[in-house]
């Protein structure tokens, strides 16, 4: 086996550790039954376990992953995001920012980010500058996400707020 | 690299079903 296939293994291994426990973790403290909204972690979790590292095991596929795998991790983002900020601490200071609030739940959710672009990564380059080439604010760059995380917390925001 | 789906009818049809599931996750979610 070669080296890189092996890494790529380990990574998929990673990544249905990782949205494993994550889903646990919601399915213990959002039960489906309790809201509606419970759903999305409960559905992003199985498409995450399942179809996501399926899509990752074969060739041809790995682009959709990423993009599947990278667009769950912003819509966990954006609504964790909303969570911390509808349920800030009494009494906000630096500790209970980041202790009291779910930004150590988003942090942990980024490694899903990047164990996806690891692979992804992996999978095209020959060299590491085949990984960086074309413009940043286009696919599959970190330019692309961070435009589709912008654009993705206005639309969520607007359905919020207009809905 | 080819990219992926970029202004085809592919990509309109992505993206518009894309944010009609984002509006409604944001119209379920009551913080």
């Amino acid at each position: 086996m070669l080296q890189k296939q092996h890494i790529k293994i380990l990574l998929i291994a990673a990544l249905a550790v990782v949205s494993s426990g994550g889903w646990l973790m919601h399915f213990r403290t959002h039960p489906v039954t309790w809201a509606k909204a419970n759903f999305i972690p409960f559905v992003a979790g199985i498409i995450s376990v399942l179809l996501v590292t399926v899509l990752f095991s074969f060739k041809k596929t790995i682009p959709y992953a990423y993009v599947i795998n990278g667009m769950i991790v912003m819509i966990g983002t954006i609504v964790m995001g909303h969570m911390a900020l509808a349920y800030l601490p009494k009494d906000l200071n630096l500790a209970t920012f980041f202790l009291d609030t779910t930004i150590p739940y988003i942090l942990v959710l980024w490694t899903k980010f990047m164990i996806g672009k690891a692979i992804f990564d992996l999978d095209r380059m020959a060299s590491i500058e085949m990984s960086h080439r074309g413009k940043f604010f286009r696919y599959p760059n970190m330019g692309f996400w961070w435009v589709h995380l912008a654009a993705m917390s206005i639309v969520y925001g607007l359905g919020n707020r207009l809905w | 690299m080819k990219r992926f789906m970029l202004f085809k009818p592919g990509w309109w049809i992505l993206h518009v079903l894309a944010i009609i599931l984002l509006f409604w996750l944001g119209h379920l979610v009551n913080f």
